[in-house]
Order: structure tokens, then C-alpha cells, then sequence
């Protein structure tokens, strides 16, 4: 008996589900009547903002920038646009639903990418390109960073509007730096200039304080390999041919990079297992003298360090400036039907305009010099300490498959140091691999 | 006993989910199967037929392939006992109808989305942040970094599997177990028999369907895994974790080459098939 | 006597055991309780040193939750429904039936146990890409329902059944569709509640599908709609509240089971004769 009355329950719940899925279940749509839809596909995560605040300075997050500034954007444009988030990714799986609903023939009307993932895009002619469209939006090439201006072109035609630059930083502990010595009279933090002169430090400080000299996420994301990329450049070589086409791997220069790390680790400078958040603990607990961490996280350990907190830029320790550093920008992909570019650059061109509002609020380096020298950005807490990262940032090779390239080298590397494999056998074997999958 | 055909009435009863089957799962497959005979890209509508070359090249020329083959099989070989056993041995003690809570405490592992249990995982087996390494230290030993060191990371992520999926094979026990006559341990306590002797000659053989059932289900998942692994070590270190289904998915979705992870898709499948009618055929042999 | 005393023996090693075992959970909540700020310090204790509901009570703040939670409870209400009808049906029919073509029906619907579903999905999405069909809960249930273990499960399970039962009341004039509903599903009430449970955990816990098929924000689930919250680094900058995500995602599924796993267990043994 209890038995059928569950069944009467379950077919009554079947009546009732099968009248929802009928009646299509696709919720109301946000669009707005007369007006024009944009679909927006991004990561960045998600906000506590309401649908109107529009005022930048009460954001705390970068979801909350952005979220603000397209509420901003859909409040004050006068041509009847609204922006739709679509997408339910997080982080990691952005690209994967952004290559789904390219394969499908459905891609949004605006996605923000990474600058190392754009020529897998625009070399299947994926991308609109934002020429066309320059002077009609004001928008200034000469105004942008070399890098930035790299990170959004491919041959001679500009793909997307740049966003900003994000590097690594010296986060930096001016409290153990100054117990170890390493401070000078005016209150600047010495950093090292070479190879010998960072170990030396890193003894100093081992013997003054106890704490690890270096920390970073070297077995995690690929955060403690980009470490390695840094040095090769530093020292004037580069991971892959300009051109794309072969692997340049097995060079003296990557092995200095290479030794340079496991040494750090063989000499307790730094430990190997930490991933990212035992390295940031270790960090914030005071453990740590120095965290190499992205631009993404000043804002965030500036509110949070128990002690006097520096973000500074990477030091030159080999022949050459350089730091490892990807971009954010926003691009519109291509329409098979229904196209709706020039709208679309509205909202482009928009945050274009405020890639001032998004550095202050997040950290991230902008893209515009003049934004860069201009007065909102001074005012800010740390900016003016890193604002040569700016300058001093290299981009990953603008190749395809880049994803599959970094994978390869994370893993190799990482050998070195996790599973005690030989240097020479790993950049060995990164450059066969690596060559295999380049196009 | 009617031997005879009811041909029409066993239709109907197939027929509903025999299509919802048809649509959604058979022709995905075969529509996999015949991209994988392409190159075929994700992105862009570029499909050029190169026949049988994929399988050729991911037996003869992909290192990769095996090398995730072999941390399959590693992983199959290793999990499934330690699973299926645990399993077995928490049903035993939580068949009857007192034990709720326990039952909800061991279960309440199963509900966690993946992304929960790797996360909790990943940071329980932190040197740094994990309760175990605090554990270890408590008990004066130094805390041991699973996920990094290429000898302990398939152990630490076949502990999280386990912790995660027991649930799954002490559910199936449990019904299992219902359906064997509790007269049958009575009689046998009467013949005086041990609980060791009731257990060889009672439980198991009644258990049979189930231990079947739970088998397969057990091989089949472990083959599959991919979420724990991805999550928790990436394939790492040194690439010593990754699994077929990593690679599969890198492939095709972070390389673009979808004929090629088609190609090794129906390998894998071709492999499962072969070791459940393996197992099918085996059991079936006592049958009857 | 002798069986009572069986029991409460194995009670007493459960306990520490199951105790042991939960030890990863209540960590779960005690982070999902604790500040983001405080547990980037130290992520290791068992005791919250300072509680807060913030971490719960946003998740009701951002998005859309109650609209997710509705998502989730429809989709997988109505998936774990069909599921449990049409497979046990199927299963019926192959544990029970003699029929032409059993030889290649029972292996085709085991076969789609092993179907890699991250591989093959793409043509899936392609299908109703063409129909227009996302955004909709036809896209989010038709696919799962699709996925055959409960036609392995229940026929493993129905094979059991003696089948003097059935003939019996064939006897009596009764029909397969008869014997089938007050007969054999009764029976297997353990196996049927098992593959309920299971079908309804999985398809809350569903990531791949409805991320991609359910883009819309209002069309997400619970497990779509929590994840699209996560800012970068989230486990650093906020582990606390993706527990606390995590925590309430998985409610509801815990409820369910400690409500119906009753059901796994039968009072009396099916061949004693009680009913």
C-alpha cells in the first residue's frame, strides 16, 4: 500500500515535471524590447554588487569591477545596449565552454581572453578584427604598451581591445628584508642584481631570520615555471623560435635557468612543494621573505600583511630586464548570423575607456600608457612601486598551441625538482615534445 | 518453465528507453567513431579524412598514450580491490536496519560534487595545510608531501577515490545482502558453524550477483577517472598521474585534435568492453 | 541471541571507524564557518577559532541561488524519475523475458556504460545545437536518462527474484504488466532506491553538461551556478566560502539519503514467504 502511494506520488510529480519541461523551462530571457542584446562571456567569477550599482570605487574584487562596469555600461549607454553575462564556468573551465559553443557555431557576442590564447583563434579566422573600427571609437593604438599592443595583434591587424597586462612581482617583506640587513639607510628594500648576489642574500636571511628566502607555487599552477621563462629571457633567449616553428629548449641559457632553481631548492632557499596556497601562508604568516606571485594579488596582501607589505618589480638579475607576463583583452568573435559588431564595440571600446578604473581596483598593470602616467593611478597604494613592470614585461611567444607548450615545459621542469630528473634529460625531452606539438 | 519468445511484450517493455538510448548515447558514439577516421579540428569546420592514421599513430608513435595507459592500469589494478573490498566490509557491518546513522556518516562522502572532495583532499594531503601532515607530526613523523613525490601521488588520489566512491559499492552490498535468506545463518549457527565459515559458504555465494555488479561498475570507473587527477596533481609529477582520459581530454579540447581524441576514446571503450565481457563470461561459467 | 550480540559487535569497531571517517567533513564545515581572511593564515584546525555565517549566508546573496537550487531540483527530480521507470522496465524485459535479440541487447546497453562521456560529448552538444534545444531542461535531463546503470544494476538484481513468484500469479490470469508492477518492482525495492539515490547524486553533482548546454544564468544548476561565483585563485583568496558553497550544494543530497536509505534495507528475507 505505502508502496502505490509512492507511485502515485512519482507519476504526479512526472505529470507535473513533463508539463515544466514543455513548457520549455528557458526562463525569461533578458531582453530587452527595442533594444540590443549583447552576450558576454567571461571568467573573473561572480559579485555581490547589485544589477545597479555603478560606482567603481566600491569594488573589492575583480569580479566586482567588472560587474560594475558593465552594470555602468548597460545603465549609462544611450544606444539601448544591454550586456548579458552568459556561462557558468569557473576558471578552469572558461575555454572549455568558450570552445564548445565555438564549435557549436554559437560563440557570444563578446569574450575577454588571455593573450596567449588568442592565435589559437585567430588563426582559424575566428576573431572580427577591431580595425574598422579604431578612429570611429577613439580608440589609439600609439596610446598602448609595446606588450599590450603585441598581446592584441596578429600580422598587421589589431584583434581586440587590450585590458592590462598581468606580471609576476617580488612581494616582498620589508620587515625580514630589514632584519636580515638588507634595507638601506632610506628605507629601500635591497634586491639582488645577479645570480650570486640572490643566493647570497638568501643565506644572509636564512642566517638572520630563520625564514625561507624565496616562496612561489612550484608544484601547482604553473606559477614557479614561468620563474624559468623569466631567467631565459633575462639572459637574452627566448623558449621558441620567434617564427613559431621550433623549439630553442635545450640551450645553455635554459639550463642556467633551470640550475638556478633546483639549486634554490637544494639549498632550502625555497621549497619545492609548496603549492599556492601554502605559499601565500607561508608569505603571509611572515615566514617568507619574498613570494613571487602575480599582479593580481597587491591589492589583496596589501589589506592583509601583518607586516611592512612591497610589491616590487622582478630584478634584472642577468643581462636584461624582462618578466614573465600574460594580458587580459576583450574580443569579438565571428558571427555567422545576426552580427552585432558595431554595438559590440560600444561595450569594447567602453571598457577601453576604463582599463584606469580596472587597474586601480585590481592591481593589474594597464594597458594605455597614458593611463599608466595619469593621476589615477598615482594615487593608488603600491602601483608607483611596480609601475616599471610595465616596461619590463615579456609576453609569452605569440604561437599557437601555446597551452600545450606551457604544459609541456610545467611538467618537465617540474621534473627536475619533483622527481629528481637530470636537467639535460628534461630540456631534452621539452624540446622534442614541444616540437611535436608546435604548428 | 515457457521457453517460448514474448517477443511483443518484452518490446514494450524496452521500447521507451530503448530510443531515449538510441538518440542520446549510441549515436554520440558512433558520430565519435567516425570522426575519429579525421583530422578534425574543434574550432574551425576544417575536417580532412585521413582513415585509420590516428590509430596508427597513438600505437606506434605516441609515447604519451601509453605512458597514461600504463597509469590507467596502474590505477585500475590498484583501487578497485581496495575499493571494492572496503566496500564489502562496511556493508557487512551496516546491513541491518539500527545502523541509520552509520550508514549516512560512511555515505555522506558520495554526495560531495568533485570539485569539493579534491579541494578538501588536496589540502589534507598538503605537507604544509593538511590534517594528515599535523597527524603525522603529532605523532613525531615528518609529514609526507603525497601529491608532489611521483612514488605516493596515485596513492593519495586513490585514498581520495576511495574516501569519495565507497559509498557507492556499500550501498550495492547492502541491497545485496538483503536478499540472502537469513534462515540459511541460522540453520548454520545451529550446525556450529564460525562466522568465517558462514560467510565463505553463505555470504559470498549469495552475493554473487552483486559482487559481479559491483565489479564491473568498479573497473569500468576506475578506467574513467579523470576529475580527482586532473584537479589534484594534473597529471603530475613529471606527468606520472596522468590517465587516458586526461590525455583525451587534452587533446581534443586544449590541442583541438578531436578526431584524434575520438580515436583513442573508442580504444578506451574497445578496452572496457573487453574487460566486463572478460569478467561477464568468467562469473557466468559458475552459473547455472 | 547469538545474532544480536553479531550486531552490536560490529557496531563497536563502526563507530571509531565512521568517526575517523568524517573527520574530512567536519573540516569542510569548520572552513566553510571560518573567515576567508583567517584561513589563509592557517588552513589546519579542527576547532573554528572565530564563526561567521557570511560565508553561507552570501551564497543566497550572489546570483541566483534559489533559482539553481529550482534547476537542480527539477532536472533531477524528473531525470531520476524516468531513470527509475524506463530502466527497470528495460531490465524487466532482459532479466525475466525470453525474447529474440537478448543476446545483443543486453551487451548494446551495457556498452554505454563505458562510453567516455568527456570525449563523446560534443556531438551530443552539437545535436541539440542544431534542434535549438539549450537552455532547456529537455537538453539537461534527456541525455542522463540515456546513461544505462540502471538497466545493469536493476537486472542484476532482478535476476534474484525466484521465479515460481511470478508464475503463481501468471496462474491466476495476471499479465507481465501486472506481475511486473505489484510483484517484481515491490521486490526490488532495495535495488530500485539504490539506483534512485545514485541517478539523483549524480545528476545534482552533473558539471561538463550543464556547463556547456545551460549557459544562461537563469537556466544554470546549483553545480553550474555555485561555480560560476568562483573568482581566480579562489581556493587562496576565499576557501571558506567554497566550502560553504560546497556545503549547501551537497545538503540536500545528504537529506535524501538519510531519509530513504531505509529503504535499502528489507524487514523480512523475499523467500521467507512475508510480504
Amino acid at each position: 500500500m505505502k508502496v502505490q502511494k509512492s507511485l502515485m506520488l512519482v507519476l504526479c510529480i512526472m505529470v507535473i515535471g513533463g508539463a515544466m519541461i514543455w513548457a520549455g523551462g528557458g526562463g525569461e530571457s533578458q531582453i530587452s524590447t527595442g533594444g540590443i542584446t549583447l552576450s558576454l562571456a567571461r571568467f573573473f567569477g561572480d559579485s555581490n554588487v547589485s544589477d545597479d550599482t555603478t560606482d567603481v570605487s566600491q569594488a573589492v574584487t575583480e569580479a566586482d569591477v567588472i560587474q560594475i562596469l558593465t552594470n555602468k555600461f548597460n545603465a549609462e549607454n544611450d544606444k539601448g545596449i544591454t550586456v548579458v553575462r552568459l556561462g557558468g564556468a569557473e576558471w578552469g573551465s572558461y575555454y572549455d565552454a568558450l570552445n564548445t559553443s565555438f564549435a557549436g557555431g554559437t560563440p557570444p557576442d563578446i569574450a575577454v581572453m588571455h593573450g596567449s590564447n588568442l592565435p589559437d583563434y585567430t588563426a582559424r579566422g575566428l576573431i572580427q578584427p577591431i580595425d574598422p573600427y579604431l578612429s570611429q571609437f577613439n580608440i589609439d593604438p600609439s596610446d598602448w604598451t609595446d606588450p599590450a599592443r603585441g598581446a592584441v595583434m596578429d600580422g598587421d591587424s589589431y584583434f581586440g581591445v587590450p585590458f592590462d597586462l598581468h606580471a609576476n612581482l617580488f612581494h616582498v617583506n620589508v620587515d625580514l628584508f630589514r632584519q636580515a640587513g638588507l634595507v638601506d639607510d632610506a628605507g629601500t628594500v635591497i634586491l639582488p642584481r645577479s645570480r650570486e648576489e640572490f643566493f647570497a642574500q638568501a643565506e644572509q636571511m636564512k642566517e638572520a631570520t630563520g625564514a625561507w628566502y624565496f616562496a612561489t607555487d612550484a608544484s601547482q599552477f604553473p606559477i614557479g615555471v614561468r620563474l624559468m621563462f623569466t631567467l631565459v629571457w633575462q639572459q637574452g633567449s627566448d623558449l621558441v623560435s620567434r617564427d613559431g616553428s621550433r623549439a630553442t629548449i635545450n640551450t645553455p641559457e635554459a639550463r642556467e635557468a633551470v640550475d638556478f632553481m633546483v639549486s634554490m631548492f637544494n639549498q632550502e632557499f625555497a621549497n619545492p612543494d609548496f603549492n599556492y596556497t601554502a605559499a601565500e601562508e607561508t608569505f603571509l604568516s611572515g615566514n617568507a621573505a619574498i613570494l613571487m606571485n602575480g599582479t593580481w594579488a597587491v591589492d589583496q596582501y596589501n589589506r592583509q600583511a601583518q607586516f611592512e607589505y612591497q610589491a616590487l618589480d622582478f630584478p634584472t638579475l642577468y643581462n636584461q630586464p624582462a618578466v614573465w607576463a600574460n594580458s587580459h583583452l576583450w574580443v569579438m568573435p565571428v558571427q555567422q548570423k545576426n552580427e552585432q559588431y558595431e554595438a559590440a564595440m560600444e561595450f569594447l571600446a567602453f571598457l577601453h575607456e576604463h582599463t584606469g578604473s580596472w587597474a586601480a581596483g585590481t592591481g593589474h598593470l594597464a594597458p594605455r600608457t597614458s593611463v599608466l602616467t595619469g593621476a589615477e593611478l598615482q594615487q593608488v597604494a603600491q602601483r608607483s612601486n611596480y609601475a616599471d613592470t610595465a616596461n619590463i614585461a615579456v609576453l609569452v611567444p605569440a604561437i599557437q598551441n601555446w597551452q600545450a607548450v606551457e604544459d609541456i615545459l610545467k611538467e618537465e621542469i617540474e621534473s627536475t625538482w619533483l622527481t629528481g630528473k637530470s636537467i639535460n634529460n628534461a630540456l631534452r625531452d621539452a624540446d622534442r615534445r614541444i616540437n611535436e606539438v608546435l604548428r | 518453465m515457457v521457453k517460448q519468445f514474448e517477443n511483443p511484450v518484452a518490446y514494450t517493455f524496452l521500447g521507451p528507453f530503448f530510443v531515449i538510448y538510441l538518440l542520446f548515447t549510441v549515436y554520440p558514439v558512433f558520430q565519435g567513431l567516425y570522426m575519429s577516421f579525421f583530422e578534425w579540428d574543434l574550432l574551425s569546420p576544417q575536417h580532412t579524412f585521413v582513415g585509420l592514421r590516428n590509430y596508427m599513430a597513438m600505437f606506434f608513435n605516441d609515447q604519451s598514450f601509453w605512458r597514461s595507459m600504463i597509469n590507467t592500469l596502474q590505477f585500475v589494478l590498484i583501487s578497485s580491490p581496495i575499493i571494492i573490498g572496503t566496500g564489502l566490509l562496511l556493508a557487512l557491518g551496516l546491513s541491518r536496519s539500527k545502523g541509520a546513522i552509520l550508514r549516512t556518516m560512511f555515505f555522506s562522502s558520495y554526495v560531495l560534487s568533485v570539485a569539493v572532495v579534491t579541494l578538501i583532499w588536496g589540502f589534507m594531503l598538503n605537507p604544509q595545510q593538511g590534517l594528515l601532515g599535523a597527524a603525522m607530526q603529532l605523532f613525531g613523523l615528518e609529514p609526507l608531501a603525497w601529491l608532489t613525490n611521483p612514488r605516493l601521488a596515485m596513492y593519495g588520489i586513490v585514498l581520495a577515490t576511495l574516501w569519495w566512491t565507497v559509498g557507492f559499492n556499500m550501498v550495492l552490498f547492502i541491497a545485496g545482502l538483503q536478499d540472502i535468506d537469513g534462515y540459511l545463518y541460522e540453520a548454520a549457527t545451529l550446525d556450529g558453524a564460525g562466522p568465517w565459515r558462514k560467510f565463505v559458504s553463505i555470504t559470498l555465494p549469495g552475493l554473487k550477483n552483486t559482487i559481479n555488479l559491483v565489479t564491473i561498475l568498479q573497473v569500468i570507473a576506475s578506467f574513467q577517472i579523470f576529475g580527482q587527477v586532473y584537479i589534484m596533481t594534473r597529471g603530475g609529477p613529471g606527468g606520472t598521474t596522468r590517465v587516458l582520459i586526461q590525455y583525451i581530454y587534452e587533446t581534443g579540447f586544449r590541442d583541438f585534435r578531436l578526431g584524434y581524441s575520438s580515436a583513442m576514446s573508442i580504444l578506451l571503450f574497445i578496452l572496457m568492453f573487453g574487460a566486463s565481457l572478460l569478467q561477464l563470461k568468467i562469473s557466468q561459467r559458475g552459473d547455472k | 541471541m547469538r545474532l544480536s550480540k553479531k550486531i552490536s559487535g560490529s557496531m563497536i569497531i563502526m563507530i571509531p571507524i565512521a568517526i575517523i571517517w568524517v573527520i574530512p567533513l567536519v573540516w569542510m564545515i569548520v572552513l566553510a564557518l571560518t573567515p576567508n581572511e583567517l584561513v589563509q593564515q592557517n588552513t589546519i584546525r579542527l576547532l573554528p577559532v572565530q564563526t561567521t555565517l557570511a560565508n553561507l549566508w552570501s551564497v543566497f546573496q550572489k546570483g541566483l541561488t534559489l533559482r539553481w537550487l529550482t534547476n537542480s531540483i527539477i532536472v533531477t527530480g524528473v531525470t531520476t524519475i524516468l531513470v527509475v521507470l524506463s530502466q527497470s522496465m528495460a531490465a524487466y524485459a532482459l532479466a525475466r523475458i525470453p525474447f529474440r535479440g537478448r543476446s545483443i541487447v543486453y551487451p548494446l546497453f551495457i556498452a554505454g556504460l563505458m562510453v567516455p562521456r568527456e570525449a563523446m560529448f560534443i556531438p551530443l552538444f552539437l545535436m541539440f545545437a542544431r534542434l535549438d534545444g539549450h537552455n532547456t531542461y529537455t537538453a539537461l535531463i534527456l541525455p542522463r536518462v540515456a546513461i544505462p546503470l540502471g538497466v545493469f544494476l536493476v537486472t542484476q538484481f532482478m535476476y534474484a527474484i525466484p521465479k515460481e513468484i511470478e508464475e503463481a500469479v501468471q496462474i491466476d490470469g495476471a499479465n507481465r504488466w501486472t506481475a511486473f508492477w505489484k510483484i517484481i518492482m515491490p521486490m526490488s525495492l532495495p535495488a530500485l532506491t539504490a539506483l534512485a539515490l545514485f541517478t539523483f547524486i549524480q545528476t545534482w553533482n552533473d558539471y561538463l553538461w550543464p556547463l556547456v548546454s545551460a549557459n544562461r544564468r537563469e537556466m544554470f544548476t546549483i553545480t553550474t551556478g555555485l561555480a560560476s561565483l568562483q573568482g581566480n585563485f579562489a581556493q587562496a583568496m576565499e576557501l571558506g566560502s567554497l566550502m560553504a558553497r560546497g556545503l549547501i550544494a551537497a545538503l540536500p543530497l545528504l537529506i535524501l539519503f538519510f531519509l530513504f536509505q531505509k529503504h535499502l534495507i528489507r524487514g523480512i528475507s523475499m523467500t521467507s514467504g512475508g510480504k
